[in-house]
């Protein structure tokens, strides 16, 4: 079930749903919450290796990334088709059983930026994003504006984030992939020993 | 040392500059800095050093040792590097005790070793002799000053360890501002007998002594805990107490008891600087911190005491996240996470609310 400008306040009020910081109450539209760009960036870059392995050989996925700070207010430069990882400004916290979908606001799709992804219930930290500039220009955002729409969902059941072996928990800051790093790599690999 | 000496070292700073010139700063007191610094240094360049004197060069020699380090925390101190959650934590404490806060600017260089956090002191009579020497021939005044700490470059982003770095700011308030500890075995009547080698032992033991407790008032014994792990059971030396001593002395002060050196510290401080020595944390709850939830902050006293609940939580084997979490490094990133999310939320929501300007029209 999709929720609406109401029942979201509503959680919010009750301390189910945590929303830090939530500088404005505009933020929140009558079908979707607006969150921002957040501080802290991790941007691939062309190292040593020749390609990223994904495959749980080695653990080298994180040298591909170079971190960067920002100031809120300052601007951060999105240049075409690099991988830039960031983060919401806000720390979030999702009941049990309410789940979102995270897209790019319209206005920053028509810049050429697209996410589509989907946040567990329960979950806790700041969400993690990767956002890709896929048109031909340099494009400069200011840390801090409001590009990530966010639309919550209600579930029949509730699931407990905390009691399975998370990857990503509290976190502030944006995270390399984990994707080496999920169990049945090792199941996978072992299929041709 | 000659003329080609001094050359090499020039050559040195400049490409040492070379680098630094796009850095970007948190603050304005450090970009004006940096400015000042490349404008020295290009105006030393429009000199014609070849025609340099021995007093000359004896000068630049000394005004290039003192830049060159002021360089080095500056390209230290670029907002990807430094770590100013807690650095603005350290501002606050500053406002506290000197008026003349917005002066200063705190800088940090990182160091690869463990555990060498430090204040970096710069002696007056060091900075009148630069102060002379750089107005006299360039006219230049620099009339800022950076507060250098050394931090270690691993634990950047630790909130448990980080606490000494208000250890490191007592410091500055004592030898470098006030010289409090100095003064009081100047002038204390019961230490005029002593001989100088003793005095001097005297004032770094109060030093030590003073730093620590001033610690204590924004963090109480959180830096107690981490001492007694980094210098554990450590004798007394020329300069510093024994780490029981330290700790005893800060518990001491924390619970509100009297003692001789204590009551010392305590009156001088309040004679010299007009302030108490005063606890000045006010503890927020542990609830946020159990729900897994950024605290919020309300007001500068709340803030001191997110090391001291972090420290609690961290040191008591029954507390909720303990069970909750019974991986070590799990957990302690989780603490880092969530005192370092609330830190910055306390200053970003205080800068909105000033900035906010509640009738601007804004494009939906
Ligand atoms: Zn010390």
């Amino acid at each position: 079930m999709y929720l609406t400008k109401k029942e979201i306040s509503k959680l919010i009020k009750s301390g189910q749903l945590v929303i830090r910081p939530l500088l404005e109450d505009s933020q929140l539209g009558e079908m979707s919450l607006d969150l921002r760009l957040g501080t802290d960036f991790l941007l691939s870059f062309l190292g040593r290796e020749v390609n990223i392995d994904a495959t749980g050989r080695d653990r080298t996925i994180s040298s591909f990334y170079d971190e960067s700070r920002r100031l809120v207010g300052e601007s951060f430069v999105f240049h075409p088709h690099q991988t830039v990882l960031c983060s919401t400004l806000e720390y979030i916290k999702l009941p049990k059983n309410i789940f979102i979908a995270l897209s790019t606001r319209s206005s920053f799709s028509r810049l050429g930026f697209s996410l589509s992804t989907v946040i567990q219930p329960g979950y806790c930290g700041c969400l993690s994003i990767e956002l890709i500039n896929t048109g031909n220009t340099p494009v400069k955002l200011l840390v801090g504006s409001r590009i990530i729409q966010a639309r919550f969902f209600k579930m029949d059941k509730s699931s407990n984030y905390l009691n399975t072996n998370r990857k990503y928990i509290c976190q502030v800051r944006p995270q390399i992939s984990k994707s080496d790093g999920d169990s049945d790599i090792d199941i996978l690999k072992s299929m041709i020993d | 040392m000659n003329l080609q000496t001094f050359e090499l070292r020039f050559a040195q700073l400049e490409r040492a500059l070379l680098k630094t010139r796009s850095n970007k700063y948190s603050d304005k007191v450090k970009k004006e800095f940096h400015d000042q610094i490349l404008d020295l240094v290009d105006q030393i360049k429009l000199k014609s050093q070849k025609r340099f004197t021995k007093d000359d060069i004896e000068a630049h020699r000394f005004i290039l040792k003192v830049v060159f380090n002021w360089v080095e925390f500056l390209d230290n101190s670029t907002i990807n590097l430094v770590p100013y959650e807690i650095i603005n934590c350290l501002n606050v404490v500053l406002k506290d005790w000197i008026s003349d806060y917005e002066d200063h600017s705190i800088v940090t260089s990182l160091s690869n070793k463990m555990d060498s956090y430090s204040l970096q002191f710069s002696l007056k009579n060091i900075n009148d002799y630069f102060a002379t020497q750089v107005f006299a021939r360039y006219g230049i005044v620099f009339n800022k000053s950076l507060i250098q700490l050394n931090i270690p470059k691993y634990l950047v982003h630790d909130y448990l360890g980080n606490v000494v770095l208000y250890h490191e700011i007592g410091h500055f308030i004592d030898k470098q501002y006030y010289k409090i500890t100095q003064r009081i075995v100047q002038r204390e009547p019961q230490f005029s007998g002593l001989p100088d080698i003793e005095k001097k032992k005297l004032e770094m033991y109060l030093g030590e002594h003073f730093a620590d407790v001033f610690a204590a008032q924004y963090i109480g014994l959180s830096a107690n805990h981490y001492l007694n792990y980094i210098a554990y059971k450590a004798p007394s030396s020329d300069s510093h107490p024994s780490t029981e001593n330290r700790i005893n002395f800060v518990k001491d002060f924390v619970a509100g008891k009297k003692s001789e050196n204590l009551d010392l510290l305590m009156n001088a401080t309040k004679i010299i600087t007009d302030q108490d020595l005063k606890i000045r944390y006010k503890k927020i709850p542990l609830k946020d911190f159990n729900n897994l939830i950024p605290p919020n902050i309300k007001n500068d006293s709340e803030l001191h005491s997110l090391f001291i609940q972090g420290w609690s939580i961290w040191l008591n084997k029954n507390s909720v996240l303990r069970k909750k979490f019974s991986n070590p490094s799990q957990l302690n990133t989780i603490l880092n996470n969530l005192i370092e999310k609330s830190i910055s939320n306390y200053f970003l929501l205080k800068e909105w609310k000033k900035k906010n300007v509640p009738n601007k029209k804004r494009n939906k």
